[in-house]
């Protein structure tokens, strides 16, 4: 219980949220397909109810420059997730962060997963913030440089055995409140909803789906695992990108590499993400 | 040898004598009541009558620095006035002068009232306002042109403008706003005796106007619906007459018109007038008849000098009714009463528009980019066979904002060649330019309107090592709303330091310095290039400071010829707590503050299909508050023009949120995001990229949003 104060305490002083969605180097090479199939902490951020799949301590960090060479700014982004497996469930924590000149982004999420058996239940409490740094400078009108919100994210998951498939469904961004600058618009909803399932045992197949005022999107995933599992293939597709990477795990760790291409802008040209995992 | 010698010699006196030419008494803009021939403006008043005058910031003409505000007060006395009085030095002559002009409107009270205008020569010489204004004064400006030939015969010994609002027949108070008197040497060609617009009996030359009859006939007048309406009853034999004197004193001096003009027609209710004559005196009566008026109005016009009248000396026209044959009764009406020259042609058409519109030497175009410190000019000319051009005036407009600001007026006589005095542009803006051409009667001609960008670094990179002030924040080039600033002369012990409160700033400039004004982020000490004995010290606080640019990167400039050199400059903060940069110097001229370097903006080479790439802000902030409420994208392209280049704007989710597609123009690719998407709504605070796309390249702009 004091640790869970504490892990509250820390997490209300962060600041923290995004629109960006691709969080995790292992979901994106699966068309960012999270919300069933992702099994480890990055988890948090597409589905908290998966933490109580998770049966030991995972650690992940991703990084990336999602937009390569911007002329007058420098984009990335890196995230940090966590989970502790508990009696029945599990406890989460994530951290985002997006980084530009004179701008930034935060997001932080501490996240819970039951087990009731075959079905979970999983909620985030989230609490984000933009910030604008030396801006007064430029508008001196406006003196506010920060918005701030608390959210909360809902979700849970159904574990068959047979066949072996999980079905997940996730709502972002419930009740949230929202202030600062001089906008008082609420975020979006989310809904998610995910299935995954393993085709053979080497072939793992997850498919998502995706709506948000009024914008659906999907995400396919299929990861191949050869070599004893120590190498992952991974292809995926949604309706933005097309990616494929690489897992590889060594003992405890796994290094991820995915790379994707811009569907609906060319422009944007070849990306990649990077992530280290491990899991203990 | 003789002969061309004489040639020569009349050729000389010719064109001296037809030398054209403007006098700007004062547009005000100064914000002081002393007159640009360094007089005193006073008010003065008459009987229980009360004047003041004061500068005014919020009526000015063009909406730029003052103008006069006049306030009276009249009350139903009828020897009650109020005027002003503008001094003017005797030391010029004024006698190739024609006409005296300024801007004119009044508050509602005053719209209604007699409100006078003229000289003063020894004798008051005026004419009434509204009769010289197609609708009277009203609350808007509109120019009045008074002539000077006829008003006086003597105005070597003119010695003041004098404005007055007079309670003898329209007692009550007012406003009147004055802008831009102005002498010029052009002949307007008319002088109006009375246009009855302003229903009195006075006539537009203060002279009184009187009637009479004999033999049993009657006569009255009225002045009433903008025109005189004289009910009769000739008896036959008898007559009766109309007459009006030209001035308060007699006689004035016609010598310049040739012609006098009316329109007048007759409703009779028994019989018909068989003879108007009509009279001049210029100490005899001369005159000739009319044998019978029109029952609608019709124009009269009758050759002066035609009749031996002595137009040098006229001291009044009557108009005078016989009935020879049998009585008659009836009205009759008259109106538009005017002497006009022999070739008058008055220039009822608009100036031709300016054109030729440059900066510097370049060629004025869309987009153009405007770096610090030009000076724009245009060519214009009138339609008229006189160089009727008054004045020339210079205008910026920001994007998406209904008010233009004053750059400068040109009151040269050129009929050709116009320019503006030395221009800063706001920072990093799309702006307008436009010129208007304002010939004497104030028809107004503007020019096309050129969107141009104001990128300061961008372009002097190209021509100097150290970049020149990035950030040239404007500061609506007005005398008021000026940060504190400090100038000291060292050699007379001379400092003033403090907030500028409206005050003329020559007032405190050494005598060798004829006008200090402040321009973008400098001053100006005009004339330039005064050596001082020792140097002075030039202090200027420093502004807000784009993102990018530290104090440090602050230093001064002096502008030396074409060229900008650096001086060596301190910071401190002065007495008031402000940050003030401080440099030494022996010369008058610009100082401005500047950049060491390009720290401020965005200043790319790449191939010829995006070169020079420009891009305003990184920040979006789109609340119509004139900060950084558009991006602009600008870059130079060798791409043709019918090849497009393709910009969107997308979110970091990958949505797109607008796309437009550009041609080059004239080598030149803008576009401009005002922060809003295809369904022209405002976006969320977040960070966007700008991808764009050319025939082989591909470059991403990111633009944050703050609303």
């Amino acid at each position: 219980m004091k640790f869970l104060i504490l892990i509250i305490i820390i997490v209300s002083r962060m600041n923290a949220f995004f629109e960006y969605s691709y969080y995790s180097a292992k979901a994106l090479s699966l068309g960012n397909s999270g919300v069933s199939s992702l099994l480890n902490s990055d988890a948090i951020f597409y589905n908290p109810a998966i933490l109580a799949n998770l049966s030991k301590i995972n650690f992940s960090f991703n990084y990336s420059k999602p937009f390569g060479e911007i002329i007058n700014d420098s984009i990335s982004i890196y995230n940090i997730s966590a989970n502790k497996p508990l009696k029945r469930g599990g406890l989460g924590l994530g951290f985002y962060n997006l980084i530009s000149d004179n701008y930034s982004e935060i997001l932080s999420l501490l996240g819970y997963g039951y087990d009731f058996r075959n079905f979970n239940f999983g909620i985030n409490l989230k609490y984000g913030a933009l910030f604008f740094s030396n801006f007064e400078r430029y508008e001196p009108i406006l003196n506010k440089k920060i918005l701030n919100f608390i959210s909360f994210d809902f979700g849970f998951l159904i574990n068959l055995e047979k066949p072996k498939r999980r079905i997940g469904f996730s709502i972002i961004n419930i009740i949230s409140t929202r202030n600062g600058l001089t906008d008082k618009k609420s975020l979006p909803l989310k809904f998610n909803l995910g299935i995954s399932q393993n085709i053979k045992e080497f072939c793992h197949l997850g498919v998502d789906l995706i709506y948000s005022e009024n914008y659906f999107n999907y995400g396919i995933g299929l990861e191949f695992l050869i070599l004893k599992n120590i190498i992952e293939f991974n292809f995926g597709i949604n309706r933005e990108k097309i990616s494929t990477g690489i897992s590889v795990n060594i003992k405890n760790f796994t290094i991820d590499w995915t790379s994707c291409y811009n569907i609906l802008f060319e422009e944007l040209n070849l990306s990649s993400i990077i992530g280290i995992r491990a899991k203990f | 040898m003789k002969t061309k010698f004489f040639i020569i010699l009349f050729l000389i006196l010719y064109f001296n004598s037809t030398i054209k030419g403007l006098l700007l008494i004062d547009n005000f803009n100064d914000g002081d009541l002393t007159t640009f021939q360094n007089k005193g403006i006073s008010a003065y008043s008459g009987g229980s009558a009360n004047a003041s005058v004061s500068p005014d910031s919020q009526n000015s003409y063009g909406n730029y620095g003052f103008a006069l505000k006049f306030t009276y007060t009249n009350s139903s006395t009828p020897s009650d006035w109020a005027g002003i009085s503008i001094p003017l030095d005797n030391s010029i002559s004024y006698t190739n002068f024609h006409y005296l002009s300024f801007f004119i409107k009044g508050n509602l009270d005053a719209v209604g009232d007699s409100i006078y205008a003229g000289i003063y020569d020894g004798q008051n010489r005026f004419v009434n306002i509204s009769e010289y204004l197609p609708y009277g004064i009203t609350t808007n400006y509109q120019k009045v042109v008074i002539p000077l030939d006829g008003l006086s015969s003597n105005l070597k010994a003119i010695q003041s403008i004098n404005i007055v609002a007079e309670g003898k027949f329209h007692p009550g108070s007012g406003i009147i706003y004055i802008d831009n008197i102005t002498f010029g040497t052009n002949f307007p060609g008319k002088f109006i005796i009375d246009r009855f617009s302003d229903n009195i009996k006075d006539n537009t030359t203060y002279g009184d106007s009187s009637i009479g009859a004999w033999g049993g006939s009657w006569i009255t007048n009225y002045y009433e619906n903008q025109y005189l309406k004289l009910p009769f009853i000739i008896q036959s034999g008898g007559g009766a007459y109309y007459s009006t004197k030209f001035g308060p004193v007699q006689p004035l001096n016609f010598s310049k018109y040739h012609k006098l003009n009316f329109k007048a027609k007759e409703e009779s209710n028994q019989g018909d007038l068989n003879t108007i004559r009509i009279e001049i005196n210029d100490g005899s009566t001369k005159g000739t008849n009319i044998s019978s008026i029109d029952k609608n109005w019709q124009n009269y016009s009758f050759n002066l000098l035609g009749l031996g009248i002595n137009t040098a000396s006229l001291n009044s026209l009557q108009f005078v009714l016989y009935d020879w044959f049998g009585s008659t009764n009836g009205n009759l009406y008259i109106d538009e009463v005017y002497f006009v020259s022999s070739n008058y042609s008055p220039d009822t058409n608009s100036p031709i528009k300016p054109y030729n519109i440059k900066f510097g030497t370049n060629g004025l175009t869309n987009y153009s980019i405007i770096t610090n410190g030009v000076k724009f000019s245009a060519n214009c000319s009138s339609l008229s066979n006189d160089i009727s051009i008054e004045s020339v005036r210079f205008e910026y407009s920001l994007l998406n904002s209904d008010k233009w600001v004053f750059i400068s007026e040109d009151f040269s006589v050129s009929n050709s060649f116009y320019q503006s005095s030395l221009f800063f542009p706001p920072f990093n803006q799309i702006f307008l330019v436009r010129v208007s051409a304002i010939d004497i009667y104030g028809n107004i001609s503007y020019s096309d309107t050129y969107y141009c960008l104001s990128a300061s670094l961008f372009s002097l990179s190209k021509t100097i090592t150290n970049y020149l002030g990035g950030w040239l924040r404007n500061y609506d080039f007005s005398y008021i709303n000026i940060p504190a600033y400090s100038l000291y002369f060292n050699s007379f012990s001379f400092k003033i330091s403090q907030n500028y409160n409206g005050k003329s700033l020559k007032d405190f400039a050494l005598s060798t310095i004829s006008d200090i004004k402040f321009i973008g982020n400098g001053i100006f000490l005009e004339p330039e290039n005064i050596v001082f004995k020792n140097d002075i010290t030039i202090q200027l606080p420093i502004p807000n400071l784009p993102f990018g640019v530290k104090t440090n990167d602050l230093i001064i400039y002096f502008r030396d010829n074409s060229n900008w050199v650096s001086l060596p400059t301190e910071i401190f903060t002065d007495e008031f707590n402000n940050k003030v940069l401080k440099t030494y110097f022996s010369k008058s001229g610009i100082f401005i503050i500047g950049t060491k370097k390009n720290i401020a903006g965005e200043n790319i080479n790449y191939t010829d299909e995006i070169q020079q790439l420009y891009i305003s802000e990184k920040f979006l902030t789109p609340n119509n508050d004139g900060y950084n409420d558009n991006v602009i994208i600008a870059f130079d392209t060798k791409l043709k023009e019918n090849e497009k280049v393709y910009f969107k704007v997308i979110n970091l989710s990958g949505k797109l949120i607008k796309e437009e597609e550009k041609n080059p123009l004239n080598n030149r690719v803008i576009f401009i995001w005002d922060g809003k998407d295809k369904n022209n709504e405002l976006v969320e605070p977040d960070i966007y990229l700008i991808l764009i796309k050319t025939r082989n390249r591909i470059e991403k702009v990111a633009v944050k949003v703050i609303k």
